[in-house]
């Protein structure tokens, strides 16, 4: 009888193996159809009419101008916003739906929303602002550490709100056909997409909403509901008897579908002339808009400094709403420990690497890191290249290294699927869940094959409705550990029962097969065996299909899935003291992840988060204008992101010893992203001489270091 | 993106006579590279658009012995891609390249770049050309980090965006202009630009039915290089450029002209850097004072100190490119 | 544990606060150094309620004027 545990590591023929993307081709070929891409026949365009004030009451709306335009067919107004307040520029107050995008833009131009501006507050430098009663956490005793420490080190960093930027907007395409609403969103969440809100604005209860997204171009934790934009687009396709598209726009995007909140921050370190870490204390303080909190762990990963104060503000601003964006709070609480940790390397005129290895003796891996900062040393030639803060050659280009470490869950969520065996022989994965662009379908044809002792190409993913098996929403690094758990569970299921019906044929008894390389066989005689097609056929007319079920404690306490990793991130950058330009020469991540079941897409992920690094350490910035509350560059060209001639050489390697891969399967879409503004940030600083204390490292904010600390 | 009337005229009068007396009621479209995103973003929308695209006159470039012809509606590729523009002007290509993005130097056009609108966020966010929210500068108030240290007495903070304009300034070349009723003038490269004193004005000498339709350099023999300082190496802007020319005798410079982009409403001819360049032996310290006095006269705003480290460097380094080029 | 305290214990939210875990974790929120600490409303689509005022899981309970259980 087949078993679900892991296969042991020299037993997988595809776990563990480097595997092209399942749907690599038609991506590369522009083949796979995304939300943006869906285009049903009668098919209206919606846009949205938001408001231009960060803040102001909203005296009343009309649209009649725009519903009487030709080719309008629909409209759709928030009267329940009416003498209340509108709080951010791009406050969604109507819509439009109408023939051709052109025309909806138009008409949406025409609704006439009347306000009353009010006083708004869109700084987040200024911990003075700040209404809340600040959170605080006490540990140990700081003053008693800071007296008798040998150095204290103090600075002020800061990361500002960055936005998701989702190459694919935001938004669906909604479709009221024959009593049922089908929506093809861009979401992050399949099966628990169809809430309340668009049942409530279609009229279509829960059961008859039909969620299909196929392909989506990216989430990065800000696709979860279906947002206002799914809610107007649902009541305009009810109201215009039509298909209605309402994707976001470039600006509308980067304004209102989310962001990372900022964190500001002034941190004291307190150590010990050998490098031992006595004390930390900070104040923090940044804004996710009108809601949300200030990222507050920090120390970060080096979280057993004995003592400790911290102080976090949060400041509400009229901005556009922050989401939580891949590892919420981590990339933040790292860049500002980690710069803070490095100032206290260079005021030791201590080796950074012998620093670090030593402060992650308080952590909770302190094993791993070491391991990993090890190795990440090893590949980017550190001993060739390390020198103590400042390049000490001339010339105006500098040289430097930087390095940071970072940690995150990854637990697989709750995920139910069916896996069935057809008497053809053809198997078919279902499940609720999505393919963020991460190699989700990969993974799970990966798994089924593998159980099914069949290639990959024999097996099926469908994936990416909600009429199959509820699979957990794609957050917190979770699809990987839940998907290849339940479908596994499934397959096993599914193949034991196949074995039910051969084994009698085959004279044994169901726990003496195995499926290998296309047969089942005898487990002890392999020549005893059957073609996977003839065994198949001998189901007669019926197939098999089993439901796999991950509850994640139980498959946690069975070593299928396991949470906590640990990574290492090393930079090497150039600094131009004379033009402030900060280039990548190469990036270097070391990541664990337990147990890989595609080590290319596992690769893929790092190497993405890397790209993604480099972009918010070297130029990304949501900059705001403090009198209007406008963002200023909601758009590709001064919002921006990183290029492939931009990131430098990058190596990815990923932790697969035993005892990693003993553990079981850890998630990995968050940690890589981390590290990289620290890393990168710390390189700088290795290189020029000075700290550049806020993220991004713009040629304006570099030479405005280099001239405060007198290198130019 | 408003509604508005499309025509495609096949010669510069028929064009001419289709634009407007005013500006804003028509628009001139080449590689739409700019202007589309004008009118999608609602910054201008015009009753109609007059395309440039079937003037088979306004393409090629003509290399004559003295000078080289550039039609308007050359591509910025077309451009690059010719090899007496390659060997006289390496100036002008390097403005090209920094663009970064083949499809925009693929589909934007040499008038296109000259006369590409500004690129300020306050007027692209609708904030009008000098970015005013009632008498408010906002980019006074705001944020300037990527406006004007010199020519900023106002109303226009700005920079022009062109980075072929300080090219063709230093290499000294000529514009053509054609007006209604198949009248032209010619303008030096130096006077095609001008800082707008009212919102009714444009960046450029040019009236409203008015086309730029060619433009001539002159083959002088000047050793000439850009530099330009840019964060990312694909598409973007950069953050201030040099250009300079000048004839090198025994390694002494004479005939020189720098300027500057990115840091003015107009292309910045420094007199102060072509000044400590003329008669003078180029070398490491002479270029480095000759970025220095670039900078002479400049007027940061609030955000944007920083440019003039950059103009010196762009400045230095750009003389030291021109000079070491063969 | 009196029944007072109990019954406080398990007050629900209101049904319309949303935040991302409850989209991938077993029981809706964990409290962890994992969780985003970001909350929105299911009704408004906003960071903040009906009333304008922000969400929270703290903030969205009985008593607040929006508060549907
Ligand atoms: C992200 C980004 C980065 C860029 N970086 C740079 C850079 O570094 N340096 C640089 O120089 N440019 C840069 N550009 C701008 C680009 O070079 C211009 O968009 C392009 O050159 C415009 O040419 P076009 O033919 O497409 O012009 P169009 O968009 O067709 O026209 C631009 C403007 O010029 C007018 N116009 C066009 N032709 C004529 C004519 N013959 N007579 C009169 N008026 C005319 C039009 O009415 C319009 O107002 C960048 C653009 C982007 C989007």
């Amino acid at each position: 009888m087949a078993t679900a545990k892991w296969p042991a590591i020299d037993k997988r023929t595809l776990i563990g193996k480097r595997i092209d993307r399942a749907d690599g081709p038609v991506k590369a070929a522009g083949v796979a159809r995304y939300s943006f891409d869906i285009n049903r026949p009668g098919m209206l365009w919606a846009k949205l009419v938001v408001s231009p004030h960060a803040r102001a009451e909203l005296v009343s709306i009309d649209v009649s101008e725009a519903a009487s335009m030709p080719g309008v067919k629909a409209t759709w107004k928030d009267d329940s916003l009416l003498g209340k307040e509108v709080q951010y520029i791009g406050q969604i107050v109507a819509a439009v739906a109408a023939e051709t995008e052109e025309i909806a833009q138009e008409a949406a131009g025409k609704v006439k929303a009347q306000y009353k501006p009010l006083a708004h507050q869109a700084n987040d430098r200024d911990p003075t602002l700040s209404k809340d009663k600040p959170a605080t956490r006490n540990t140990g005793n700081v003053d008693e550490a800071f007296a008798k420490a040998d150095v204290k080190v103090e600075g002020e960093y800061g990361i500002p709100v960055i936005t998701h930027c989702c190459l694919e907007s935001h938004g669906q395409v909604a479709e009221l056909r024959n009593d049922e609403l089908h929506v093809w969103p861009s979401t992050q969440a399949v099966s628990s997409y169809a809430d309340v809100s668009i049942s409530d604005a279609s009229g279509v209860p829960r059961n008859k909403i039909r969620v299909d997204c196929q392909y989506m171009g990216g989430g990065f934790g800000s696709k979860f509901n279906p947002g206002k934009w799914g809610v107007i687009s649902s009541a305009l396709a009810k109201q215009a008897g039509r298909p209605v598209k309402l994707m976001l726009d470039r600006d509308l995007e980067l304004m209102i579908a989310g962001n990372r909140p900022s964190a500001f921050a002034k941190i004291k370190v307190g150590a010990m002339k050998d490098g031992t870490l006595t004390a930390m204390e900070t104040e923090v303080w940044g804004t996710a808009g009108m809601g949300g909190g200030v990222p507050q762990q920090i120390p970060y990963v080096i979280d057993r400094i004995p003592n400790v104060r911290l102080t976090a503000k949060r400041i509400q601003t009229n901005r556009g709403p922050a989401a939580a964006w891949r590892a919420p709070n981590h990339p933040q609480s790292c860049f500002l420990t980690m710069s803070a940790l490095a100032d206290t390397a260079a005021a030791l005129k201590m080796d950074e690497l012998e620093f670090f290895l030593k402060a992650v003796q308080l952590s909770a891996r302190a094993e791993v890191y070491s391991e990993e900062l090890r190795i990440a040393a090893d590949l980017i030639g550190y001993k060739q290249k390390a020198h103590l803060r400042g390049d000490p050659s001339g010339g105006s280009v500098k040289r430097g290294l930087g390095m940071s470490v970072h940690t995150w869950g990854g637990r697989g969520h709750p995920s139910e699927c069916d896996v069935t065996i057809n008497p053809d022989g053809s198997v078919e994965a279902k499940l609720g869940s999505q393919d963020l662009g991460t190699g989700n379908r990969t993974v799970i044809a990966i798994v089924v094959a593998e159980t099914l002792g069949l290639p990959l190409e024999a097996v099926r993913i469908e994936i990416g409705r909600n009429a199959y098996p509820t699979s957990g929403g794609s957050g917190g690094s979770t699809t990987v550990g839940g998907v290849s758990t339940s479908s596994r569970f499934a397959a096993t299921d599914a193949l034991n029962a196949l074995f039910a019906v051969v084994a009698p044929k085959m004279g044994v008894q169901p726990d003496a097969l195995e499926a290998n390389g296309g047969y089942i066989r005898q487990i002890d005689k392999p020549d005893n065996r059957i073609s996977w097609r003839n065994a198949c056929a001998l189901l007669g007319v019926n197939s098999i299909t089993k439901r796999g079920v991950n509850v994640p404690g139980e498959s946690e306490k069975q070593g299928f899935i396991s949470q906590g990793v640990g990574g290492v991130q090393m930079a090497d950058v150039s600094v131009d003291i004379e033009t402030g330009v900060a280039t990548i020469n190469e990036m270097v991540a070391v990541q664990d992840c337990g147990m890989i079941i595609d080590l290319k897409t596992a690769e893929s992920q790092v190497y993405g988060s890397l790209i993604m690094g480099v972009a918010y350490a070297l130029y990304e910035e949501a900059i705001y204008d403090l009198k209007t509350g406008r963002m200023l560059n909601a758009d590709m060209e001064f919002y921006r992101l990183s290029g492939l001639k931009d990131v430098g050489k990058l190596k990815v390697h990923m932790m697969t010893s035993k005892a990693y891969d003993d553990r079981g399967i850890i998630g990995l879409g968050e940690p890589p992203v981390i590290s990289p503004g620290a890393a990168i940030a710390n390189a700088v600083a290795n290189a020029v001489g000075v700290r550049v204390p806020h993220l991004p490292l713009t040629p304006d904010r570099v030479i405005a270091a280099l001239q405060k600390g007198g290198i130019i | 993106m408003k509604s508005f009337e499309y025509a495609i005229p096949s010669s510069l009068e028929e064009a001419s006579s289709l634009l407007a007396q005013s500006w804003g009621e028509t628009e001139i479209l080449a590689g739409g590279t700019d202007l589309v995103t004008s009118l999608k973003q609602q910054v201008t929308a015009p009753k109609r658009v007059v395309s440039l695209r079937n003037i088979s006159s306004l393409k090629g470039i003509t290399v004559q012995r003295q000078s080289v012809r550039i039609g308007a509606m050359t591509t910025l590729a077309d451009l690059t891609a010719n090899s007496a523009v390659k060997e006289h002007f390496p100036a002008l290509v390097k403005a090209v390249q920094g663009i970064g993005s083949q499809q925009i130097i693929s589909a934007g056009t040499v008038g296109g770049d000259l006369c590409q609108r500004p690129r300020c966020w306050y007027y692209r966010n609708g904030f009008g050309l000098f970015g005013k929210q009632g008498d408010t500068s906002l980019v006074l108030e705001g944020d300037n980090r990527y406006h004007a240290i010199f020519g900023n007495e106002g109303p226009a903070y700005f920079v022009s965006a062109s980075s072929l304009g300080p090219a063709l300034i230093a290499l000294g070349a000529t514009l053509k202009i054609s007006g209604t009723k198949g009248k032209t003038r010619e303008v030096a490269a130096r006077e095609f630009f001008r800082t707008p004193k009212s919102e009714s004005e444009r960046e450029t000498v040019l009236r409203p039915n008015e086309i730029l339709f060619e433009i001539t350099i002159p083959i002088r023999g000047l050793k000439n290089a850009t530099y330009e300082v840019r964060h990312r190496q694909g598409l973007d802007w950069p953050y201030v450029t040099a250009t300079v020319s000048f004839a090198l005798k025994g390694g002494t410079a004479s005939n020189a002209s720098v300027v500057l982009g990115h840091v003015a409403p107009v292309p910045w001819p420094s007199a102060a850097a072509s000044k400590a360049l003329n008669g003078a032996r180029i070398d490491a310290s002479l270029a480095a004072k000759c970025g220095q006095a670039a900078t002479e006269g400049a007027k940061p705003l609030s955000g944007n100190a920083y440019k003039l480290q950059l103009v010196k460097t762009a400045v230095k380094r750009a003389v030291l490119d021109a000079a070491a080029a063969a | 544990m009196n029944n007072e305290e109990t019954e406080f214990r398990i007050e629900v939210p209101c049904r319309h606060l949303r935040n991302k875990e409850m989209y991938y974790q077993e029981h809706g929120q964990a409290d962890d150094e994992f969780s985003s600490g970001l909350f929105w409303c299911g009704k408004t689509h906003e960071s903040f309620g009906p009333d304008g005022q922000p969400s929270g899981k703290n903030e969205c309970c009985r008593g607040r004027s929006c508060y549907i259980s």
